[in-house]
């Protein structure tokens, strides 16, 4: 187990160094420049921001550099919000990120499955018709929809809910301004992991150990809960790995929409400002969480199905 | 649910292709469904062809315009007629979302499927790569081809859309198939020296066939949307034509008008219906220990 | 009057006309430019002289006009303008027109390197002249991005700098601007209003042309607290290193220069200079200071100025506005390394409270100028002590109505009242805080429910609902909605192309149908909004 974890963990950086080596020669050749802009800067200026920033350095340089920083979590200063460091909006967006995305995960997980669930043990019937329209509702109104819909019925019109920004205490008053972002986030998340559920269980009902243990006078509930969905899930397992990481990582369209200061919105940010130190902050960020989370889903097959030997 | 006579009878006179072709068709649902959808197809490319509106002719005096008898979905911003635009629009989302779907769901099946067949080191590695791709900045990545290629073509949209579209659906896959192989039908087509495409293709592919489904009909809209995103960067349908991503995400910031996003949106909704009605159909019939 | 500065300045542009870059053009009627700008002919007939022109350049009813391609960075309002302008050109003139849209720093490269034929772009002038815009399309600006170039036309932007009459100095600007009108290597469609909405509880903030409220004065009834949604999160509290609308909000209120802002007018009023001189020749300015102080009570000096201006003149150090202070003797030859000396830009304190400054050329709009933060002072201590943290909230000193009490990066700048500044007396609010919302719906909903009292940018899909209510608060702006046509190759080499696709829009349809905010069309390139003034146009036989 020891030898498995080392051998992970070494592969997972290794990942993590081919993604970085990748991404920053993305960043550098992307077209446009940072320091860009309507008003056009004298050439001799932006070659002066460069220096200032150590663009003008040969590329090897340049990831050298950036990779010592990255060894002690200094992702190095951001070229759109000039004067401080990446860090200084990864960490914080990343802080409340990770809480709405965690709320988001698990409300898509405590709706999703037992939706699945439910539907599969009612399937073709009105009841599966049922549970199965609301999911696909909820890919077919898109977040960006959802989201300004959301706003429009429980905040503008029956003013239940606040609009919009981060909670400033921890009160319940404050806490509410999260449950149309959490909602939002999940509701795609929502669909899919109902109805990957239901498929999942499907597949798993009709074989033959479930018929043993149905024949072994099991309770339906039993039977469902204790082997169906043991190995019905795997599907949705599957899928939580990116996703999770996914949804940790913010939605800039859930932050826009509730003017959450999150960290979805530096990926497309520091993407259109061409910020390289922020790109690649934000790309290690979420591709650590991505290594991370499939591990644990690969772990967690084998305690689901305890043939598999991830190796 | 087909009747176990019935089977009994198929399974002496048919290939199971042909025995799940059958039983999928006595799905009524799913043969409404299909035949829903090939209407909406069918209507994208004609409807636009027979409106006395041109999708690109303004209205001056009826913008933001409420359906009435003329405009009978209403008109946009630049008071062009919503109907002949929301029938456009599902051109290309059907083009690109089942082209990009189809591009994506193959590869993913297959690489998925090889990988955990083939297990151990090389599905490491495999999967090392998919997280690889996992953390490249998408949109840059886009931004690059883009200005490669020098090129806004749809072709481009389908590339991009297709090439990262198959990771998850891989890492499902490769799940699903994990579980599998270590079961005693493989084992035994294994001893009996049967090669591995033909066990992943006869014994693997239908047992997976379930989820491999449902992700693809949930990805067929999912990918509609994506594709606004990519016309935002610049690739993909420009004005005047469009999609109905882009019409809903216009749509999406004057919900006032409900109309703006109502009926590109119940266009989707309609659409994404009758694929998830097609999708359980079809996985009712290819479900090979359903009696 | 306006006879004879017209024949002084027509003689010699009228005898170069013929030679100018363009073979194919015709000789450039400047003068009718001129003499009937207040003409404005009905529509149908423009349209008419508009194909009678693209006929007269070799395309009859469009036809061998090779498909023209419209560039514009992705976003709602301009995409609608440009579908808007497809569907013109194509019925009014027969042109095919393709669009194509791309992402900002994309399309900004595609721009500056004139690969587009017909680019969206915009001007927003930095201070109330007419020569902010004229400056532009000189054939050194970097912001010309047409490929245009009129010798003429920059000879005239050089003279009206050293002319120290100010009404034939407009007129220079004129006949300049005249020039730019008749090759029309630029589209006007519109000229800009500014927009915003605040609660009726919200006072001492007013409207004027450069959509500038200087917070001194800005309160809200009943709260220590004013709540303004800033846009967009600031990107520096470096003076040298910031640029844009939503920084300047944020550093006039922390800072304070050599003057400052009527917040009724916008016209310079006394800032840390309590008066100042300005010799005959209008090239050298001594400003007095007052007795002042920066917000850890250190008194603020002239040596803080010329620190802070030869700072942001510094080659080795990039600042997106140093080319503001070019007016300064001496400035721009430092700033563009062909002199490594900063002693050569002619900046002195005289004493603590004495600062001279020496200009290259007369500047009328330079008391106004120095409002602007790229000439706020700075102090050389603190930022020595701090190197790149300086601006830290921490470390940070400033000399303004306000100094910076938090900023959470996303969330919020929090400001508070500098109780040591000097007109901290008229100052009644306790607390600003700016909000980088850039969603605009996500903006106006909280200003609706509450959570904003004043928002500076309004969604655009509800103007037409906005703009009637009391607490909407739009005015005429110091800026141009325009697209550019680049000059260098094919058909669009050819003024006459170019006029005729300048006429045949309807500008009205644009500004009342789909930019929705009360917008004046722009029949010409300098914002009519000079007194003295007298704005040619375009729409005219040549």
């Amino acid at each position: 187990m020891l030898g498995f974890l080392i051998r992970r963990f070494a592969a997972g950086l290794a990942t993590l160094f081919v993604i970085a080596v990748l991404s920053f020669c993305f960043t550098r050749l992307a077209p446009g420049s940072p320091f860009s802009s309507e008003r056009q800067l004298h050439p001799e200026i932006i070659k002066a921001y460069e220096e200032y920033y150590g663009l003008d350095k040969p590329i090897y340089v340049q990831f050298w550099r950036a990779l010592r920083g990255y060894l002690h979590l200094d992702f190095g200063p951001s070229t759109m919000y000039r004067g401080r460091s990446v860090n200084e909006y990864i960490e914080p967006g990343f802080a409340k990120s990770i809480r709405l995305g965690l709320l988001g995960a698990a409300f898509a997980f405590l709706i999703g499955l037992p939706l699945g669930v439910f539907a599969s043990a009612h399937q073709n019937k009105a009841l599966d018709h049922a549970a199965m329209s609301v999911a696909t509702l909820g890919i077919c109104v898109p977040n960006f929809v959802l989201g300004p819909l959301l706003v429009l019925l429980f905040g503008l019109t029956l003013k239940w809910l606040p609009t919009g920004l981060w909670p400033e205490d921890g009160s319940l008053k404050e806490l509410s301004k999260l449950i149309l972002p959490m909602i939002t986030l999940a509701m795609v998340h929502i669909a899919y992991i109902s109805r990957l559920g239901r498929a999942g269980m499907l597949d798993v009902m009709n074989k033959d150990y479930i018929r043993t243990a149905r024949a072994k006078g099991l309770s339906e509930r039993t039977v469902y809960l204790k082997h169906g969905l043991k190995n019905g899930i795997t599907p949705v397992v599957s899928y939580a790995g990116p996703m999770v990481a996914l949804v940790l990582t913010g939605s800039i369209v859930v932050e826009k929409v509730f003017a959450i200061p999150g960290l979805g919105q530096h990926f497309i940010n520091g993407a259109l400002n061409r910020d390289a130190n922020m790109i690649m902050g934000c790309v290690l960020v979420y591709s650590s969480l991505v290594i991370a989370l499939n591990f644990l889903v690969d772990v967690a097959y084998g305690f689901l199905d305890p043939r598999v030997r991830v190796s | 649910m087909a009747a176990p006579l019935e089977l009994v009878a198929d399974v002496q006179s048919r290939s199971p292709g042909r025995m799940a072709m059958r039983r999928f068709f006595k799905n009524r649902r799913a043969v409404i469904c299909i035949i829903l959808l090939a209407v909406v197809g069918s209507a994208t490319l004609v409807v636009p062809w027979v409106t006395r509106h041109d999708y690109r002719e303004s209205d001056w005096e009826y913008t933001y315009g409420k359906p009435n008898g003329t405009y009978w979905m209403g008109t946009d911003a630049l008071g062009r007629d919503l109907m002949v635009r929301v029938f456009l629009g599902g051109r290309i989302s059907f083009a690109i979302g089942f082209l990009a779907t189809a591009v994506s769901v193959i590869i993913g099946v297959a690489y998925g499927a090889t990988s955990a067949f083939a297990g151990g080191r090389i599905d490491a590695v495999m999967m090392r790569f998919v997280d690889i791709l996992y953390g490249m900045p998408y949109m840059l990545v886009v931004i690059i081809i883009m200005s490669l290629t020098e090129s806004k073509s749809v072709l481009i949209v389908f590339l991009v859309l297709g090439l990262f579209g198959w990771l998850t659906i891989s890492r499902i896959v490769r799940g699903q198939v994990l579980s599998l192989r270590e079961r005693e039908f493989v084992e035994a087509a294994k001893a009996l020296g049967v090669g591995a495409p033909a066990i992943i293709w006869r014994h693997m592919i239908p047992n997976i066939l379930g989820p491999v489904i449902v992700y693809t009909t949930l990805a067929i809209p999912s990918v509609m949307l994506a594709e606004s995103f990519l016309s935002f960067l610049g690739l993909g349908v420009s004005e005047p034509e469009t999609s109905w991503g882009v019409l809903i995400s216009e749509g999406q910031q004057s919900l006032e008008r409900w109309w703006f996003v109502t009926f590109p949106g119940a266009a989707l909704a309609i659409t994404l219906f009758c694929l998830n009605s097609i999708g359980d159909g079809l996985r009712d019939a290819f479900d090979v220990q359903q009696k | 009057m306006r006879a004879v500065w017209s024949f002084l300045f027509l003689a010699p542009l009228l005898a170069s006309c013929g030679s100018k870059t363009e073979p194919t053009s015709a000789a450039k009627p400047v003068k009718a430019v001129l003499s009937t700008f207040l003409k404005q002919e009905p529509i149908p007939d423009r349209i008419a002289y508009a194909r009678q022109l693209l006929a007269e350049a070799g395309y009859p009813g469009g036809k061998g006009l090779p498909k023209l391609e419209v560039l514009y960075n992705t976003d709602e309002g301009h995409k609608k303008i440009a579908a808007a302008i497809q569907q013109m050109w194509n019925k009014n003139l027969g042109v095919d027109v393709e669009l194509r849209n791309s992402e900002w720093k994309v399309y900004l490269d595609d721009l500056s390197k004139l690969r587009y034929q017909v680019g969206r772009r915009g001007w927003i002038g930095d201070y109330r002249d007419p020569y902010t815009f004229i400056e532009l399309m000189k054939s050194d600006s970097g912001n010309n991005n047409t490929g245009w170039s009129d010798p003429d036309f920059d000879r005239l932007a050089l003279e009206s700098g050293a002319e120290a009459d100010p009404a034939r100095r407009y007129e220079i600007l004129r006949q300049a601007e005249a020039i730019l009108l008749c090759d029309l290597p630029v589209l006007p469609l519109y000229y800009y209003v500014s927009q915003a909405a605040w609660t009726d509880k919200v006072k001492g903030v007013y409207q004027n042309i450069m959509d500038y409220h200087p917070l001194n004065e800005a309160y809200v009834e009943g709260s220590d607290t004013i709540v303004i949604n800033n846009g967009t999160e600031i990107q520096a509290l470096d003076p040298a290193l910031a640029r844009g609308v939503p920084e300047h909000r944020v550093l006039n209120a922390v800072y304070e220069g050599l003057t400052r802002s009527d917040p009724r007018t916008y016209d310079p009023l006394p800032g840390v200079a309590e008066t100042w001189d300005i010799s005959k020749d209008g090239k050298t300015y001594t400003f007095h200071l007052r007795e002042c102080a920066w917000s850890d009570g250190k008194k603020v000096t002239a040596h803080d100025f010329v620190f802070a201006w030869r700072r942001i003149l510094n080659p080795a150090f990039p600042s997106d506005y140093a080319h503001m202070l070019h007016v300064v003797k001496g400035a721009e030859p430092y700033n563009s390394k062909k002199t490594s000396d900063p002693l050569t830009v002619a900046v002195e304190a005289k004493d603590d409270r004495t600062f001279v400054v020496e200009l290259e050329h007369p500047v009328p709009y330079f008391p106004e100028l120095v409002t602007h933060y790229a000439f706020h002072p700075l102090r050389k201590d603190v930022l020595e002590k701090h190197g790149d943290a300086w601006t830290r909230t921490e470390n940070i000193v400033t000399n303004g109505p306000f100094k910076v009490k938090e900023w959470r990066p996303n969330e919020h700048v929090l400001l508070e009242k500098n109780d040591g500044y000097w007109g901290s007396a008229k100052t009644k609010t306790r607390y600003v805080k700016f909000l980088p919302i850039d969603n605009r719906l996500t903006a106006w909903n909280l200003y609706l429910t509450g959570k904003c009292d004043w928002v500076t940018t309004l969604p655009v899909e509800k103007m037409e609902e906005i703009i009637k209510r009391p607490d909407y608060h739009g005015a005429t702006y110091l800026g141009i909605y325009y697209w550019s046509f680049n000059c260098t190759n094919g058909p669009l080499k050819d003024r006459r192309v170019r006029k005729a696709l300048t006429l045949a829009l309807d500008r009205d349809i644009i500004v009342k149908r789909i930019a929705l905010q009360g917008q004046v069309p722009a029949y010409g390139f300098v914002p009519p909004m000079f007194d003295a003034y007298k704005s040619p146009r375009f729409d005219v036989k040549d």
